[in-house]
C-alpha cells in the first residue's frame, strides 16, 4: 500500500482543486497547511471548513467543494452521483441520438481537436474550449467549463460598460474637485473648468430563446449565456419559446442554477416539442412587446431558425418587432458550421429585418456577439 | 475520538508528532467553541463552518467576503463582531458611482481656497504654498482611511460591494492586501492597526478574481429550520414555543414557493414581532391575520399577487 505523507496529500488536494477550476495561490496553500498544522486530519468537518473558506472564491465553488473534498479524502464513500443535472442532460442527449452529436470518444476527441485551434496548444484547456463547436462538447466536464465561460462572457459585458462619469475638457457638468485642482495655479479661480461626461448606458436587451427539440444539444450553453446577460443587466428581459412563448426573466435571475433548470424543465417541457417561431413572435408582439420593448431595445434571438410556420409570417412579425425596437440580432448556433446555409425563404423574408445575423456555435462566436454589444452604445 | 485511542499502537516518534497535531486541533476547536458561544450570547446564532471562518479571519488577519441572499444576516456578522471584540464598527455602504473621494479621503476645498487667498500676500514660493494646503490639516477622513488610522483594530464593514464598479474594487485591493492607502500628495499611509474587514455581497454581479483572492470566502445560506427557530427565540424572547415553530415552518415552506424575492431571516423576525404584537398565538386559525401581515414577508407586487388566500391555506395545511 502506498502511504503518502500528510503534507503531500494536502498539496495533492490543492492540485486537484486547481484542476477542477479553482484559482488557488501559494498563499492559500501555505495558510491551509498552517491552519491544519501539517494536515493530519483528526476532525473531518473542521478540516473541511478550513480548506473551504481558504480555497473557495464564489458560490459555485462553494457548492462543488463538499463533493470534491469527499471524493478526494473519502473516495470509498462516494457513489456515482446520477442526479447530477448536467451529466444527465448530456447523457440523455447522447442516448437520444440527436443528429450531429454523440459518436465514439475517439471520434469526439478528433472532432474537438479539429474544430479547436490547436496551434495554441500551450494556451491551455480554456483556449481549446473557446473555439470548440458546442456540438462536440459531450464530455461533461468540458461542457460544464464551457457553460461557465458562456455565462462569464455575458457578465463581462457589464464590465465593459461602466456607468461612471469621466473627466473631459467639455461636457454637461462641471467637476468641482478637478476644476479646483487644475486651477490652483490661477489662485483657485476656475479659469479652465473641468467637466464630467456620463459614460454610455448599457444596452437594453430582450432575449428570445428557442428551447425546442432541435436546439436541445446546445441549449445548456446558451442558457448560461442568456442567464448571464439577464443577470448582468437588471433591466433586461428574457422569453423562451418552442411552440409557445413564455417569460423566463424571473427564472433566469434565479441564483441557483439547479433550481433554475429544474423549474424550467418541470413546467415548460423543454427540448421536447417542435418550433413555431412566427407564432411565438406573434404572441410576443401581442402580449409582451408593448411593455417590454423600448425604442432603444436590442432584441436578441437565439435560435437555429428551423420553423414550422410560414416564413412570410416570420418576416412580418420581425418587421413588427423592428418597428418598436432599435435592433434585432439573431444568433444562430448552426451558422458557422460546414455545410449549413440558411433557408432561402428565410433569407428572403426574415433577413431584411435583422441587423446582425451571426453564429453562436462556440464560445468565440458568443464573444464576438458580446464585443458587438459592447461596441453598440447609446448616448443618454 | 479520544486522543489515547488514536495514539494506541503508534511508535514513539509518531506519537509525539500526532500528539502535537491533535493538540493544535484541540486548541482550534476550543477557539471555535468559545467564539460560537460569544456570538450566541451576543444574539447571533452561527453554524460551525461560519465560526471556523471567523476564527481563520482572526488568526490570519485576512478580510472576509460573505455572499448570500438578502436578509440572511451578512451585515449582522460585522455588527456582532464589533460587539464581541468591543471595538468600533466603521461602515462603508457601497453604491453605484462610489469613488475614492467618498470612501477614502477628500480634501477640504473650501479651507484650501481660503488658505490660498490668505497666502496671496506672503512671500512663500508656489511649492511651499502647495505643501501647505496639501497637509493633514485639510484632509477629510472617509471610512476606509478612518479604519486604518484607529489605534484599536475596528471592524470595517464594506457593505454590498457588488453595487460598486470595477474601478473602486481595484482601488480596494491595496487596502485589503497591504492595509495601506496611498494619497498622492501625502504618500502612503500604513495602518496603525489591522482592521477586521467584512465585505458583503448579494451576488448581483461578479466580483473580480483579484478581490476574491485576497479574502476568505463564506456563503451564507438560508438557515435550516432548527437554526431559524433558535434565531427567532433568541431575538424575540417573549414568543411562545408553538407559535415560533409554526412561523418557522411556514416561512421555510414559503421559501420553496416560486417567489421573486424569498423572505430572509430578517423578514421572519419582522413577521414574528408583528404576530406577537397582534396577540396571535396560533397560526392555524388565523388565515386572515397571515394575509393581512404578508407585507412583513413579501417585498414585491408580483409576490403579493401570488400570495393569495388559497396559497396560505395550502401552506398552512401542509406544514402546520
Amino acid at each position: 500500500m502506498n502511504i503518502q505523507p500528510p503534507d503531500s496529500r494536502l498539496i495533492g488536494f490543492i492540485h486537484h482543486l486547481r484542476h477542477e477550476g479553482f484559482v488557488i495561490g501559494i498563499q492559500e496553500t501555505i495558510d491551509s497547511m498552517t491552519m491544519l498544522n501539517s494536515s493530519y486530519n483528526p476532525d473531518e468537518s473542521l478540516s473541511r471548513h478550513i480548506i473551504r473558506s481558504l480555497t473557495c472564491r464564489d458560490h459555485a465553488e462553494w457548492q462543488r467543494f463538499d463533493e470534491l473534498f469527499s471524493a478526494y479524502w473519502f473516495p470509498y464513500r462516494i457513489k456515482k452521483n446520477e442526479s447530477n443535472m448536467m451529466a444527465s442532460i448530456y447523457a440523455r442527449q447522447r442516448r437520444g441520438g440527436i443528429a450531429g452529436i454523440g459518436g465514439s470518444s475517439k471520434e469526439h476527441i478528433d472532432k474537438l481537436m479539429e474544430s479547436a485551434d490547436i496551434s495554441g496548444a500551450g494556451a491551455g484547456r480554456q483556449r481549446t474550449i473557446s473555439k470548440a463547436d458546442f456540438r462536440f462538447l459531450n464530455d461533461a466536464r468540458a461542457a460544464r467549463e464551457a457553460e461557465r465561460q458562456a455565462e462569464r462572457l455575458a457578465l463581462l459585458l457589464r464590465k465593459k460598460l461602466k456607468r461612471r462619469r469621466v473627466i473631459t475638457t467639455h461636457g454637461d457638468k462641471i467637476d468641482i474637485r478637478k476644476s479646483l485642482r487644475s486651477n490652483l495655479k490661477f489662485g483657485g479661480l476656475p479659469v479652465k473648468p473641468a467637466y464630467t461626461q456620463r459614460r454610455r448606458e448599457p444596452p437594453h436587451i430582450i432575449i428570445l430563446h428557442d428551447v425546442s427539440h432541435s436546439m436541445a444539444w446546445n441549449n445548456p450553453l446558451l442558457f448560461r449565456f442568456a442567464r448571464g446577460i439577464v443577470r448582468a443587466f437588471p433591466a433586461s428581459e428574457a422569453f423562451a419559446f418552442h411552440t409557445r412563448l413564455f417569460c423566463v426573466t424571473g427564472l433566469y435571475r434565479e441564483r441557483s442554477l439547479e433550481i433554475m433548470r429544474s423549474r424550467l424543465e418541470a413546467s415548460n417541457h423543454l427540448w421536447l416539442g417542435g418550433t413555431c417561431i412566427a407564432d411565438s413572435l406573434a404572441y410576443f408582439n401581442k402580449h409582451h412587446a408593448r411593455q417590454a420593448v423600448r425604442h432603444d431595445s436590442i432584441i436578441m434571438i437565439l435560435s437555429d431558425g428551423f420553423d414550422t410556420n410560414d416564413p412570410k409570417q416570420l418576416g412580418s412579425e420581425l418587421e413588427n418587432i423592428k418597428s418598436r425596437a432599435r435592433q434585432i440580432i439573431w444568433l444562430n448556433p448552426m451558422l458557422g458550421r460546414d455545410g449549413f446555409a440558411p433557408d432561402e425563404t428565410f433569407m428572403q423574408f426574415a433577413a431584411p429585418h435583422i441587423d446582425r445575423f451571426a453564429p453562436a456555435h462556440s464560445l468565440a462566436a458568443l464573444e464576438d456577439a458580446i464585443r458587438y454589444l459592447a461596441g453598440y452604445r447609446k448616448r443618454i | 475520538m479520544m486522543m489515547s485511542s488514536v495514539l494506541t499502537g503508534m511508535s514513539q516518534p509518531f506519537k509525539i508528532y500526532f500528539s502535537s497535531v491533535l493538540m493544535h486541533h484541540s486548541a482550534m476547536k476550543n477557539l471555535i467553541e468559545t467564539l460560537q458561544l460569544k456570538l450566541s450570547n451576543a444574539g447571533y446564532i452561527a453554524d460551525k463552518d461560519l465560526v471556523t471562518t471567523l476564527v481563520l479571519m482572526e488568526q490570519l488577519g485576512r478580510p472576509l467576503l460573505v455572499e448570500g441572499e438578502a436578509g440572511v444576516g451578512k451585515t449582522e456578522i460585522a455588527k456582532v463582531l464589533a460587539k464581541i471584540y468591543d471595538c468600533s464598527l466603521i461602515r462603508l455602504q457601497c453604491y453605484d458611482g462610489l469613488d475614492a473621494n467618498n470612501a477614502v479621503y477628500e480634501w477640504n476645498y473650501t479651507h484650501q481656497l481660503l488658505s490660498i487667498k490668505l497666502l496671496e500676500g506672503s512671500k512663500e514660493s508656489l511649492d511651499q504654498r502647495e505643501a501647505h494646503i496639501f497637509n493633514e490639516e485639510y484632509l477629510l477622513e472617509r471610512p476606509l482611511l478612518k479604519a486604518i488610522r484607529q489605534k484599536t483594530p475596528p471592524v470595517l464593514l464594506i457593505d454590498e460591494i457588488d453595487r460598486t464598479d470595477e474601478a473602486f474594487e481595484a482601488f480596494l485591493l491595496e487596502l485589503l492586501s497591504d492595509f495601506q492607502i496611498t494619497i498622492p500628495e501625502l504618500g502612503t499611509i500604513h495602518a496603525l492597526s489591522v482592521p477586521r474587514v467584512v465585505l458583503t455581497s448579494n451576488g448581483t454581479r461578479e466580483l473580480s478574481d483579484a478581490l476574491r483572492r485576497r479574502c476568505l470566502y463564506h456563503y451564507l445560506d438560508y438557515p435550516d429550520p432548527e437554526k431559524e427557530l433558535l434565531i427567532v427565540r433568541s431575538r424575540i424572547p417573549g414568543i411562545e414555543t408553538n407559535l415560533s415553530k409554526q412561523i418557522v415552518s411556514f416561512v421555510q415552506a414559503l421559501r420553496e414557493s416560486e417567489l421573486r424575492k424569498r423572505p430572509g431571516v430578517a423578514e421572519t423576525l419582522d413577521w414574528s414581532a408583528a404576530l406577537l404584537g397582534l396577540g396571535v398565538n396560533d397560526l392555524k386559525n388565523n388565515i386572515d391575520i397571515i394575509y393581512q401581515t404578508r407585507a412583513c414577508l413579501l417585498k414585491t407586487q408580483d409576490d403579493m399577487t401570488i400570495f393569495a388566500r388559497t396559497l396560505i391555506n395550502r401552506l398552512v395545511d401542509a406544514v402546520l
